[in-house]
């Protein structure tokens, strides 16, 4: 298999992708949803191990170059993720999500081939590159969910299923916070590989940092004071603040001049 | 049921509020008086003060916890007092750029209260020792007894733990310093630190057999010559030269007719450019400008220049020219000898992102002179050592696992963490 032969492998994977991630609004069972879905992911991840495996021994090496072979890894990562977590959490909108990630990146693929080919800048030719890029796109779309979620909270605010809604928040802040906290470890052990020290107080890792913090004193908050539910909303739609700040906002912040994040500003 | 008064036990969040203010404050005075940069302790010393601080945390719980001022230091409303804290001084990182510690500064307010050199300063550390006071007494809770229920909370606990004092105390030991590695000369063991410049000896020596790097085509942009400012191509992405490409900046077309990667100008009024691969010689191109109703405007050589030949653009308008800029690495790499003791060498080659470990020092491909690109004339090895690592990464995969167990258990990975609370919130009651 080479990049030629991407069509055959991306379109029906598209479309394993999509029913797994429609299969949710048939008028079917809830257990014949869930081997549906599974079965289609199941499928589609196949279909990319092949394609993965065939174009590494035809290229005699890891397909990890380019910035066209790092978007396959993406499709292949993020439907796995999605998955698992939908197993375990029955999370419909979770599995759709990730599968929607990586039909944009499959999609991407196929229509800038010239990027098959688009050696990536050095600083970015790791192994590590994939996962940290992968937990961070799922943490942060995890995190924006559960910051929907506060913000429904506090507006409606009288309602008497606020408890179970945070509840709810809970579940989602968790596995959001288990994704950040591995993106920020993927990093320290990449930055240990590229740059020679695994911390740096780098703008982005601080604030990565800071963003991981809050998410702590929410965490703690809620072990502790159950009945503060508002302050919980508060503290939780805020966290989304300092995670948005730490995602695009660094780049203007006055500490950002020497940051080895900026690869948008290498001209 | 009467009120409360401040600093009457039990304490919750004013307390920690106040403290962390407290600390704030003297950790600002002390850094005015003494005006200078802490520095975290080398080795044994800063060993045996982990060793210390954790044996006495362990202690302290096991024989006072009953205590409380310990019931409060490994309770909740201390770890969030001191995470905000904490938290609050990654912001003022987050804002304020920050010096490297080597720089001489002038005397500005903000250097003398720490804030440009936050990581060295008083501040820091109080905020540091509250937070690793708060989280150690957390830990060690969580020893006593240990639950199978809560390991994953014991393996996040003792993580953080074990990175947070590591990374300290390796700050204590790490040696960051450089070889620079000239073409064909002889193996040398010199290298400098990346701060202080100090030279060092290292226990091998490295020799530069040959520099290696590949370059991306060269981009060409748009250019307000007013401003100075960059224009990229009309829908923002980046233009590479290469033969036949075209691209619209503003209103205008620029089209490449000939591209060459390694080249040099044929005459001195840089009229025409030949190929070549002699030293210097650099990437142009053959370029026409059409304006918005498809006639040619402009058409001539245009190069990026570097360390033998100047820069050429060709101008759209008065205003507006096309420049290409410097051509990018798209790899570089280093292969080199090493020296060991009793005569043994080993050859190897370095690039970014994949480092080498000889003796115990890490050595990675940096640099080399970007002023000469592919044509520089030496290397740049970062030579690091950082005894500690092991103890971090030993944290980071403790920390790992904590992470899975957080996203296998979601929300129900407090529920147990509530009624240990509960236990401890009617004991304090008690007393």
């Amino acid at each position: 298999m080479n990049w030629i032969n991407f069509p055959y492998i991306a379109i029906p994977s598209i479309v394993l992708l999509v029913i797994s991630s429609l299969v949710v609004i048939l008028p079917i069972n809830k257990k014949l949803k869930t081997i549906i879905a599974n079965t289609s992911s199941v499928l589609a991840i196949l279909l990319f191990v092949y394609f993965i495996i065939s174009l590494w021994i035809n290229l005699d090496r890891p397909p990890l170059r380019t910035l066209g072979e790092t978007r396959l890894w993406y499709a292949f990562f993020l439907p796995i993720i999605g998955i698992i977590t939908f197993n375990r959490w029955k999370f419909f909108w979770f599995l759709g999500y990730s599968n929607f990630m990586a039909i944009v990146f499959i999609i991407i693929n196929l229509t800038h081939p010239e990027t098959y080919s688009k050696t990536l800048m050095p600083a970015l030719q790791s192994y590590w590159f994939v996962p940290h890029v992968v937990v961070y796109i799922l943490s942060y779309a995890v995190f924006g969910v559960s910051w929907i979620v506060a913000i429904v909270g506090l507006v409606n605010f009288k309602n008497k299923d606020n408890k179970k809604l945070l509840q709810i928040a809970d579940n989602i802040v968790f596995i959001g916070f288990a994704f950040l906290t591995l993106g920020l470890l993927f990093g320290a052990l990449w930055a240990k590989e590229a740059w020679g020290h695994y911390w740096t107080w780098d703008p982005k890792e601080t604030w990565a940092l800071l963003t991981f913090l809050v998410y702590l004193i929410y965490i703690h908050l809620r072990s502790f004071h159950k009945g503060k539910i508002k302050i919980h909303f508060w503290v939780l739609s805020i966290s989304f603040v300092f995670l948005l700040a730490a995602w695009f906002g660094v780049n203007y912040m006055p500490s950002a001049k020497n940051s080895v994040h900026t690869y948008s500003q290498q001209e | 049921m009467t009120k409360r008064k401040l600093f009457q036990h039990p304490w919750k969040y004013k307390e920690g509020v106040l403290i962390s203010i407290l600390l704030i404050i003297i950790g600002l005075v002390l850094g005015l008086l003494t005006k200078k940069p802490i520095n975290s302790p080398a080795f044994p010393t800063n060993l045996s003060l982990i060793v210390t601080y954790t044996l006495l945390l362990f202690a302290i719980y096991k024989f006072e916890h009953k205590r409380q001022i310990v019931q409060w230091l490994s309770g909740i409303p201390a770890a969030i007092s001191s995470t905000v804290l904490f938290a609050f001084l990654a912001a003022l990182l987050g804002f304020i750029p920050q010096v490297s510690t080597g720089m001489v500064m002038n005397d500005s307010l903000l250097y003398n209260l720490g804030l440009t050199h936050l990581t060295t300063s008083w501040i820091f550390a109080f905020g540091y020792i509250f937070f690793v006071t708060t989280l150690g007494f957390a830990t060690v809770k969580n020893f006593m007894p240990i639950k199978k229920k809560r390991i994953g909370v014991l393996l996040s606990h003792v993580g953080l733990y074990v990175i947070i004092l590591a990374g300290i105390a390796g700050d204590g030991d790490i040696k960051r310093t450089y070889f620079i590695l000239q073409n064909n000369g002889e193996p040398t063991d010199i290298v400098k630190d990346f701060n202080s410049e100090t030279r060092y000896n290292t226990p091998f020596k490295l020799e530069l057999n040959k520099f290696d790097i590949k370059e991306y085509n060269p981009k060409i942009v748009l250019v307000d010559a007013k401003t100075g400012n960059i224009i990229k191509q009309n829908n923002s992405r980046n233009f590479s030269a290469k033969n036949n490409a075209e691209a619209d900046f503003k209103e205008w077309k620029i089209k490449v007719v000939d591209f060459l990667y390694s080249s040099a100008p044929a005459d001195s009024f840089y009229a025409s450019f030949n190929e070549t691969d002699t030293l210097g010689s650099l990437p142009s191109a053959f370029v026409e400008i059409y304006d918005k109703n498809n006639k040619l405007i402009n058409k001539d050589w245009i190069t990026c220049g570097n360390f033998v030949w100047f820069r050429k653009n060709i101008y759209a308008t008065k205003n507006y020219y096309f420049a290409m800029l410097s051509p990018e690495p798209k790899e570089y790499s280093s292969d080199v000898t090493a020296y060991l003791p009793e005569g043994k060498k080993e050859t190897f080659t370095l690039k970014v992102n994949s480092p080498k470990t000889i003796m115990g020092w890490k050595l990675y491909q940096t640099g080399y002179d970007d002023t000469k690109g592919r044509w520089s004339n030496y290397s740049v090895i970062e030579a690091g050592r950082d005894p500690w690592l092991p103890v971090v990464f030993t944290g980071i995969f403790l920390l790992i696992g904590g992470a899975f167990y957080l996203f296998w258990l979601g929300g129900k990975s407090i529920e147990e963490e509530e009624e240990v609370e509960e236990e401890v919130e009617e004991e304090v009651d008690h007393n």
